[in-house]
């Protein structure tokens, strides 16, 4: 049984059809990409999954369960987790209480005021800090980071949750390449233990990472598979390179 | 536009766009825009099917007219589904009368059975909540005023003595240190707090609430629970205060205390424990040598004063002794030995 298995998803908006039938089905373990030019519609198919649209038709089920008409918190549950484009940490505390607060959700408002889970996620939130390379810039405000580095920390948080199925959403946009390549290093390892789910416009950095690739162009689906395979289909190289 | 001509054009179109409000971030209740000629206001939306029906035909464009001078009106493209109805509503639902029948209220009242389904509702503004306490200590100053079981304007004269066993607490020393340990309580079970994981998710939900919900923080609870927490603390000097002086009257129900309060705060600094008590200390001292210099006039100086350092310092006088990094602080640390060296120091 696939993690994703999102079929033919359709949105609509008035006069504009952003997704007109587009399937998607990512597996577990599996780093999957979403590509296609500007207005191709990846961002609307990626926060339908996420629960911030509702498709206008299709259906989307995460490990089986259908979460179509799921509320996010459901999702949540069901095993998703997503990082939107626009960083969102809080900017006016530390880079590790960031992490924490994201750690720390499923407490009880009573465990909380006793700071009861507070030892036992130490070690956790220094090893997620540790793991993105954060953990010297840890009593920094996350404000003061730099763009990539708030990058790497919403993926830190995305992550504190433990999902199934990870979604980012451009996560290299406004990264120096340098930013890039460590980027494409620090997620590597999380295959073990959870699948993703990314939208990209760096073609490079999707073929570092991804096993397979999903290419839309006008809200369908171009081509789907092993990302060799795509990658060299002559109706993607028609699409993407010629939108640049 | 004269009140006659008004009446009459009822039907006045008001284009109200629906959009999607979410801005990047996941809510656990959803939001959403309706824009008008007349501005833009946010929904929560209900969390039954109907609502979601909605939320998947967003966004959407509806003509709306007036009706019974208590709602908006307008059908939308496509009915909902139908769910549970109920017959009253208030300012701000967002309802459903019949299957594609849109309605915002804007008074309180009742509909007829079957009723109406409810999409959703604006969220009460934190400026309205703010307004609404201190109106609300007005209107409970005058019921007070009027209320002969509380002694009406004379307020209650000769209150009986604090005991503790048969021992009786008279005003004076022994009642001023006992005012110092209750603050010294107060301050500490503060202090821990807000510095505890829980004082996290306050420092976290003073920035970003919305990011806050996203997490999976019940926001709602976590401020509804402060709320009553500084009530309570409030009950308690009012009855040191009641004890203390003898006599309570219905002016220390009313919005002056509850201002000079915000003031004491203000003066010595927000965001944290110690500026309220340093500001509420120098406050009172300023009022009572002022007073001795000018007799009459010595709240305008006070106010002055007050204004000054809110408008040049709207840290408080504290602000002066601790940076704003400070203030905010820090709150995950498990103990000071697993900190590291150069980890900086909590605030004040």
């Amino acid at each position: 049984m696939p993690l994703l298995e999102a079929k033919r998803i359709s949105k609509i908006y008035g006069a504009l059809t952003a997704l007109d039938k587009a399937d998607l089905i990512v597996h577990d373990q599996e780093f999957h990409g979403l590509i296609g030019p500007n207005g191709s519609g990846k961002t609307t198919l990626l926060k339908c999954v996420a629960g911030a649209e509702f498709p206008t038709a299709g259906t989307i089920a995460v490990a089986g369960r259908d979460v179509t008409n799921a509320m996010p918190p459901e999702r949540s549950r069901a095993g998703l987790s997503i990082k939107f484009q626009i960083t969102s940490v809080l900017p006016q505390l530390s880079v590790y209480d960031n992490v924490l607060l994201a750690l720390q959700a499923q407490d009880s408002i009573f465990g909380l005021m006793l700071s009861r889970s507070r030892r036992a996620l130490h070690e956790k939130t220094m090893g997620l800090l540790a793991r993105f390379r954060l953990d010297n810039r840890r009593d920094e405000l996350a404000g003061v980071l730099s763009h990539g580095q708030q990058q790497w920390l919403e993926i830190a948080m995305a992550l504190a949750r433990e999902p199934k199925l990870l979604l980012l959403d451009e996560p290299t946009a406004g990264m120096s390449p340098q930013e890039r390549r460590a980027t494409g290093e620090l997620l590597a390892p999380i295959k073990q233990t959870c699948s993703m789910l990314i939208v990209e416009h760096d073609l490079d950095f999707i073929k570092d990472i991804c096993d397979s690739l999903t290419v839309l162009d006008q809200g369908q689906v171009v081509a789907s598979g092993p990302i060799l395979e795509v990658q060299n289909s002559a109706r993607v190289k028609e699409v993407y390179l010629s939108h640049g | 536009m004269i009140a006659g001509t008004h009446h009459m054009l009822v039907t006045i179109l008001a284009a109200i766009v629906v959009i999607l409000g979410l801005t990047g971030t996941l809510m656990a209740q959803e939001r959403i825009l309706i824009s008008s000629e007349w501005g833009e206001v946010t929904a929560e939306l209900a969390d039954n099917d109907a609502a979601r029906s909605l939320l998947r035909m967003l966004p959407v464009t509806i003509q709306m007219r007036d009706h019974l001078r208590q709602e908006k009106t307008g059908n939308l493209p496509s009915p909902l589904k139908e769910v549970a109805r109920q017959t009253h509503f208030s300012k701000g639902t967002l309802g459903l009368w019949t299957s594609d029948h849109f309605v915002i209220y804007y008074r309180d009242g009742q509909v007829p059975q079957p009723g109406i389904i409810i999409l959703g509702k604006r969220p009460p503004n934190l400026v309205f909540v703010a307004l609404g306490t201190l109106t609300s200590s007005y209107v409970v100053e005058r019921l007070a005023r009027g209320w002969s079981y509380v002694g009406g304007q004379n307020g209650i004269p000769s209150l009986p003595r604090l005991t503790a066993g048969s021992f009786e607490l008279t005003e004076g020393p022994l009642f001023y240190y006992l005012a110092l340990v209750l603050l010294a309580l107060v301050y500490l079970g503060l202090r821990v707090l807000t510095r505890s994981q829980f004082g996290l998710v306050l420092a976290g939900i003073r920035q970003q609430e919305n990011r806050m919900a996203f997490f999976g923080y019940k926001t709602q609870n976590y401020k509804g629970f402060v709320f009553c927490l500084a009530g309570l603390i409030a009950g308690v000097s009012g009855g040191l205060y009641a004890f203390h002086e003898g006599y309570v009257g219905p002016g220390q129900l009313g919005p002056v205390l509850s201002t000079q309060v915000v003031l004491y705060a203000l003066f010595g600094g927000t965001g944290t424990l110690i500026g309220p008590i340093v500001g509420t200390g120098l406050v009172d001292l300023f009022s009572f040598y002022l007073s001795q210099i000018w007799e009459t006039g010595w709240p305008i100086m006070l106010g002055l004063l007050l204004l000054v350092i809110v408008i040049f310092r709207p840290t408080g006088l504290i602000g002066f002794l601790v940076s704003d990094r400070e203030r905010v602080g820090s709150f995950g640390r498990p103990t000071k030995a697993t900190r590291a060296p150069e980890a900086r120091h909590e605030p004040a």
